[in-house]
């Protein structure tokens, strides 16, 4: 994300944020940190203000100013999300987060069709399961890519049809479970970069939900339309 | 940092407002075109710790205003608005007001991400509606989970909701803000305080109301407090009378119309936001409190007009006390402390007794003859006002009447209320109130055979004996004789009845081996 992409157009803002957390939920390594502190500087610049989950992105700014370092980032990294013997307390995967009485593995193909039906595959070099926060924020932010291309090229029959797809998606995975880990992660987090960054999230993710259900609700774009 | 006013110059009475203009609470700015231009607010409002915004008109679009305030650094949700009619060209009325809004905005304890709700434009088009820069949001209520008291069986809030809007899954209680209706019922519905509307939460009220009644601000003379409507259009300018947003009036209990008399109001009145009455169809519930505060200032010895639908013409002098209550008098358990303390500054201390639909307490009754002590009330009990007490081989469910908020949920829990075993009675009692717990029922426990550990109230046994009936006898012996533990490792049980037996306190006809 650079400041050339701008981040004028909703689904383009959007879509920087989906894979801003996406990318902050990857094991943390300096060029990444480095990358996130440029990231929220164009985002910092872009139209987020008029949104009300803009309250809690701009603490981001100021984390990422002065950056903990990679060792403490690692530790917490560990501790919420990856802890070894025991359950972490928050897991980024949506199966921890469901009563599944058999397993993962119906949620699993569940989610690969989905990907597949968006024409998108997980990368086979990042080893992560397909209900893993960071794939289905991928997912999000590559449907809002789409849905940026047909608004900017005024499809708009186009651009509706994506966003009952997010819709769809996000009622069926992200926001069903994702708001809930970040809450919970928040709280064990504290006041750290982990902290701020999930309570950023869970607000984008919440906000996202009754944003695209409201854009994409027919009867009200009727209404106005 | 300070708390900051910001008010519009162009509805300030009298020249160079920006010269006089100053409070004791935050620093003030005055600025011409503040309600023309939200970009204003951004450049000042930086670095300040609370907003206060005074704005000479109530129909701004509120989107830039809140984008304005998101890039100053503050929460939109946190910062009040003042419409400068309301001063009416009094100075001293304006200050105060201000005053009061700032301890209001001071008292916001931040809100949740869930507390924002999104309005979409007016009028947009489909394509300008998906390229959207600037949204609109409205305050929605959002649960508490560290609070909530669902898992214990309390439905309050979703009883509450005329909307349907609040539901209780596995997960716990949660609220469709599209649904919602903003009313507030189900906050002040809430006896633990687990709903929460961030922009109108008991201490923000408590801290407006208390500055509003400070006598050492603003006009001199006797004040009353007005509630009105966040959607209202009317200014009320009514000297000595002082206007306090709610959401919706109809969420404002009883105990709320009269606290404020506590703190050195002279009269208290709500008005609905519309002439033609409440469009949420709340005005028999906001009638209803009314007439129970009126009717209670009347017994225990004070004017009913000091609490009335509209501002009265005169007010009365203060109710004489000390113009200060020690209680959160706006919190949902102060609501059996405010009636007390009210009726200490009567003629008859706490000789009242006031059975009404509209009383935020309640007195609950059990009927001996059919209540099992199973204590599924008192777990229910959010404020526990009902407790289940064990000691020594038996159990009490105890009442403290002071901690009842009426809000039933003992009584909707109750398996056995169809035999009548509970009832809960609006009755503002002064002499319940001040009694503090007192037992209502008992019943001995019945212990295990094997282990000694607690089974159950004997009155519970009883009762299930009953409904098993005699041919069940070996199931029931079972039950009244070993715990749940030892029941699990498969003891056998004779036909035989009991060598020794053990009678409840009630006579049950149930006997239990010793």
């Amino acid at each position: 994300m650079t400041a050339r992409s701008g981040m004028n157009g909703l689904a383009r803002l959007r879509q920087g944020l989906y894979r801003f957390i996406a990318a902050g939920l990857l094991p943390p390594d300096s060029e990444r940190m480095t990358a996130l502190a440029s990231a929220i500087a164009v985002i910092e610049t872009s139209t987020i203000n008029g949104f009300a989950f803009a309250t809690w992105w701009h603490p981001l700014a100021a984390d990422l100013d002065d950056p903990p370092s990679i060792d403490v980032l690692e530790a917490d990294y560990v501790r919420l999300f990856e802890a070894g013997v025991s359950e972490p307390p928050c897991p980024l995967v949506e199966s921890a987060y469901l009563r599944l009485p058999g397993g993962p593995g119906a949620l699993l193909v569940d989610l690969d069709r989905e990907y597949r039906r968006f024409g998108l595959a997980a990368n086979p070099l990042v080893a992560l399961p397909a209900d893993h926060a960071v794939l289905q924020l991928e997912a999000m932010a590559a449907l809002c890519a789409r849905e940026d291309e047909a608004t900017e090229r005024g499809d708009v029959v186009e651009a509706r049809r994506v966003l009952g797809e997010e819709e769809r998606f996000l009622d069926r995975h992200l926001a069903r479970w994702f708001p809930v880990m970040a809450r919970r992660g928040a709280m064990v987090a504290g006041d750290g970069f982990y902290g701020t960054l999930l309570t950023a999230a869970r607000a984008f993710v919440h906000h996202d939900r009754d944003l695209v259900a409201t854009l994409a609700g027919g009867h009200r774009l009727e209404a106005v339309g | 940092m300070n708390a900051l006013v910001l008010a519009c110059a162009d509805g300030i009475p009298g020249p160079a407002p920006e010269e006089w203009l100053w409070l004791r609470t935050a620093d003030v700015r005055v600025v011409r075109g503040l309600c023309r231009d939200s970009d204003i607010i951004a450049r000042h409002a930086d670095g300040a710790s609370n907003l206060v915004l005074a704005f000479c008109s109530a129909d701004l679009p509120r989107s830039p205003v809140q984008a304005a305030v998101r890039r100053a650094g503050l929460d939109p949700l946190g910062v009040e608005v003042v419409d400068l009619r309301v001063a009416a060209e009094d100075i001293e009325r304006l200050i105060l007001i201000l005053e009061a809004a700032v301890a209001r905005a001071r008292s916001f304890a931040g809100s949740a991400p869930e507390n924002a709700r999104m309005i979409l434009p007016k009028a947009v088009t489909r394509r300008s509606l998906l390229k959207l820069r600037i949204a609109e949001y409205v305050a929605v209520p959002s649960i508490e989970p560290s609070r909530c008291v669902a898992d214990r069986g309390c439905r309050a809030c979703v009883e509450a909701c005329p909307r349907g809007a609040i539901a209780f899954s596995g997960a716990g209680v949660s609220i469709d803000p599209a649904r919602c209706d903003l009313c507030g019922l189900c906050t002040t519905a809430c006896p633990v305080e687990a709903v929460v509307d961030p922009t109108v939460t008991p201490a923000q009220l408590d801290a407006q109301v208390r500055a509003l009644l400070d006598p050492s601000i603003g006009p001199r003379g006797p004040r009353g407090i007005l509630f009105t409507c966040r959607w209202s259009r009317l200014v009320e300018k009514t000297a000595g009378w002082y206007p306090v947003v709610l959401p919706c009036t109809g969420m404002a209990p009883a105990s709320w119309l009269l606290a404020p008399l506590l703190l050195g109001a002279s009269a208290v009145a709500v008005r609905p936001c519309t002439d033609a009455g409440c469009p949420l169809g709340r005005d028999e519930v906001v009638h209803e409190r009314v007439s129970f505060s009126r009717r209670l200032l009347t017994a225990i010895g004070w004017s009913e007009d000091r609490v009335g639908a509209a501002p009265g013409d005169a007010l009365l002098a203060p109710v004489p006390g000390p113009g200060h209550a020690a209680h959160d008098v706006f919190a949902p358990g102060a609501a059996g402390h405010v009636l007390l303390a009210l009726a200490e500054r009567g003629t008859d201390g706490h000789a009242f007794a006031l059975e009404h639909p509209g009383s935020p307490v309640g007195i609950v009754e059990i009927r001996a003859d059919a209540c099992t002590v199973c204590g599924m009330c008192a777990r229910t009990c959010p404020t526990e006002a009902l407790v289940f007490a064990p000691r020594d081989g038996c159990v009490d469910i105890t009442f403290d009447g002071v901690r009842c908020t009426a809000c039933g949920q003992c009584v909707a829990s109750c398996p056995e209320v169809a035999r009548g075993a509970i009832a809960l009675r609006r009755l503002a009692n002064g002499d319940v109130l001040s009694r503090g717990a007192t037992r209502l029922v008992g019943s001995d426990i019945a212990s295990c055979l094997r282990c000694g550990q607690p089974v159950a109230p004997l009155t519970l046994l009883r009762r299930v004996a009953e409904i098993l009936g005699p041919e069940e006898r070996r199931m029931t012996r079972l039950l009244e004789s070993y715990c749940l533990d030892c029941r699990a490792i498969g003891i056998p049980v004779s036909d035989e009845p009991p060598s020794a037996t053990r009678h409840s306190d009630a006579g049950a006809a149930m006997t239990i081996r010793n």
